[in-house]
């Protein structure tokens, strides 16, 4: 830190933990079993950064280290303490500094909140702040600031969870019983952050083009039956839930990949050939591959895939692969 | 087309005093002009919404190249070989699936008022090319008549054109602007084409643009004159009712149109990169063309599905067919297969569609 400051140890009871305009810290007091389980065998380490105060200190950085000393009755803590005539901005650069570790997306949010809060306009938060945050445009400021709208519970996972602010963005839009119902998702199947931007895009974009809410489809494609079913691992049901939504989203593309794989399997070859094609149906044709180890086996590949059934067959897939629409599909 | 204000004019401080932008400024009611010396640039309008810069003109000279091929799309889908000529750059219109949103962003209207130096590096463009029979027009970084009020641009490459037999330029818009072509005598390589879709997405995707009936007119018009005329089914768009809808409208276009006056009709699906996504999903939240079943293309842009591309474009362009058997028929921007289910060939590669297009045009202008 670059501002004087003198290490001491401060009296609990001196410290005013009632104000907490400068704390980042919104957890669950005494949350954290790692802090308190040293704490208690070795006692608060880390100092605390406080400001006098009238008499009193105020916590700048610190809060939940405060609240584990008080559980454990201890009577004073370390503490680096600043002058009462530090301004606002200062302030706000000693939590920046003093931060024990890189912010996280919810202790970002709340940074720029204070700022704003304490009349700092966008530039001005920018052009201070800005390269120590990674934040160049009011754009992104507000993105940061948006995330606090989120849920308290929802924005503690999203920022330990390490999704990126792009992630953690999808939630936006959505309703407090949505976002609740997609954390639970997230939670039971420990989905990370793009699994779960996918996943929410993709159901915000059917909920559009049906013309209904995130929830209402939750509910239709019955995702929760899926989480209580006790026959699938997890693994097994998060795969299932990407499936589901993925077909929902794509509904033509799937059924059409579903039959060519059905015809697929139909088709049988004595020699190494394998059929394959683009799942997106984009890129042209199918493809048929060979291995062969020996001349001859050639002669036997040409019999085999001219004849008539076969051929059949191949044309089939490929009317399939071209043409495959139902006539509900192709009438909107 | 709709009302339209110009709101702002930046003036190039090198062409104060050019007779063309006197003529424009003229031309403009009530809007704000503010002087841009040359080391002043318009970065200051980099923050500016759409709304804002689409009302901004700005008049400058073009020190490069005005005429260029067009950028086509990436690999795995067949492109003409058009040339474009970049005299005006983005459009008062807008569309919401406008590529132009992603492309240059939220830049100011701008419009290049050096024609001399067009017209020379034309000519020496066409002299080069003089063996080919070549395509070329305005209307790819712009709408070739949306601001021909403000400098009878319309009059000046027709003009320029007027002695080019084999080089054929097309005005391409979705404006009834006409005022200026139904005053210059109609040469036999000047086309004048509109894109078209059916009422229902024109009325909700195409902002601010001239109504079907308005562009159908302004195309009889054009054609009584003696006007060759395009049109491009492009983007054609997927919703609940586009089979009878696109039926009627090729209906209603060959009530009006004679079909041996249109040279050449394309078709193109909707299409578009992931960048442009987001700004249709911000710009036109009522818009719902980004949600249906699309897929990242072989050039990484969305489209909708091959099988319901072919679907669509069959019907098209069997419609089109059984009213105009003659036209070439072409797709933009699509793939060898695509070609090959709806028409029966495809064309090899991107060059030989050129060729093709050329011999066409070659036999049908006689040139």
């Amino acid at each position: 830190m670059r501002f004087p400051k003198k290490l001491q140890y401060v009296p609990l009871n001196l410290i005013d933990s009632e104000d907490r305009f400068f704390c980042l810290f919104e957890g669950k007091i005494s949350g954290n079993n790692m802090l308190k389980k040293s704490a208690t065998k070795m006692g608060i380490i880390e100092p605390l950064v406080l400001q006098e105060r009238e008499k009193k200190y105020r916590i700048i950085n610190g809060l939940e280290r405060f609240f584990i000393a008080r559980d454990l009755k201890l009577t004073s803590v370390p503490a680096y303490i600043l002058k009462d005539e530090l301004s606002s901005q200062e302030l706000l650069t000693v939590i920046l500094f003093a931060h024990p570790r890189p912010f996280s997306l919810a202790e970002k949010a709340k940074f720029l909140r204070i700022a704003v809060s304490l009349g700092m306009k966008p530039e001005e938060i920018i052009r201070e702040f800005g390269p120590s945050l990674g934040i160049n445009s009011p754009q992104l400021l507000e993105a940061y600031l948006s995330l606090l709208e989120y849920s308290p519970s929802l924005l503690s996972y999203i920022s330990t969870r390490g999704f990126s602010l792009h992630q953690a963005l999808c939630f936006q839009d959505l309703s407090e019983k949505e976002q609740d119902l997609l954390l639970k998702l997230t939670i039971s199947l420990n989905f990370k952050g793009y699994d779960m931007y996918l996943i929410i895009t993709n159901l915000k974009e059917i909920a559009i083009r049906e013309g209904k809410t995130v929830f209402e489809e939750i509910n239709s494609m019955c995702l929760n039956d899926i989480l209580n079913d006790q026959r699938y691992t997890r693994s097994q049901k998060m795969h299932k839930v990407k499936e589901i939504i993925y077909r929902r989203r794509y509904p033509a593309l799937s059924r059409i990949n579903e039959k060519l794989k059905k015809l697929k399997k139909g088709l049988k070859f004595s020699s190494p050939v394998k059929v394959s094609w683009d799942r997106k149906l984009e890129k042209a044709g199918l493809w048929l591959s060979l291995q062969i180890t020996d001349p001859s086996e050639l002669k036997q590949v040409a019999e085999e895939l001219t004849g008539a059934e076969k051929v059949t067959k191949i044309s089939k897939m490929l009317d399939i692969y071209y043409e495959g629409l139902s006539d509900k599909e192709g009438s909107g | 087309m709709k009302d339209y204000q110009i709101r702002k004019v930046l003036v190039d401080s090198r062409i104060n005093n050019h007779s063309l932008v006197d003529t424009i400024l003229s031309r403009i009611g009530g809007a704000e002009v503010k002087l841009l010396h040359p080391l002043e640039d318009i970065s200051d309008l980099s923050g500016s919404s759409f709304e804002e810069t689409k009302k901004t003109l700005f008049l400058t000279l073009l020190e490069g190249d005005f005429v260029k091929r067009c950028p086509g799309t990436g690999p795995g889908y067949l492109c003409c070989g058009y040339r474009i000529i970049n005299q005006q750059i983005n459009c008062p219109l807008d569309c919401s699936y406008c590529i132009l949103q992603d492309y240059l962003g939220p830049t100011p209207l701008i419009v290049y008022v050096n024609l001399d130096s067009l017209k020379s590096e034309l000519e020496n463009y066409l002299q080069r090319h003089r063996g080919r029979i070549l395509r070329i027009g305005t209307g790819e970084l712009a709408d070739s008549l949306a601001l021909d009020y403000l400098g009878d641009f319309s009059t000046f490459f027709a003009s320029l054109f007027s002695a080019r037999h084999r080089h054929i330029f097309e005005f391409k818009t979705k404006t009834d602007r006409i005022e200026n072509l139904l005053s210059v005598s109609p040469g036999n390589n000047i086309v004048v084409s509109w894109s078209l879709n059916p009422k229902p997405v024109i009325e909700k995707e195409e902002n601010l643009t001239s109504s079907l009936e308005e562009r159908l007119k302004a195309a009889y018009l054009l054609q009584e004159k003696g006007f060759w005329l395009g049109f491009h089914f492009d983007p054609v768009i997927f919703y609940s009712d586009w089979e009878d809808d696109y039926e009627k409208l090729i209906d209603n276009l060959f009530s009006f149109i004679d079909h041996s006056r249109v040279l050449w009709i394309s078709f193109g699906a909707l299409r578009f990169p992931l960048s442009l996504k987001k700004i249709i999903q911000r710009r036109f939240p009522d818009s719902r063309i980004v949600y249906e079943e699309m897929i990242r293309g072989l050039d990484g842009k969305f489209r909708y599905i091959k099988p319901l591309r072919i679907r669509m474009f069959r019907r098209i362009y069997k419609a089109v067919r059984e009213r105009a058997p003659q036209v070439f028929c072409y797709f933009c921007m699509e793939s060898p297969d695509v070609w090959e289910r709806i028409m029966g060939f495809s064309p090899s590669s991107s060059a030989h569609l050129e060729h093709m297009f050329e011999q066409y045009l070659a036999n049908k202008l006689g040139s």
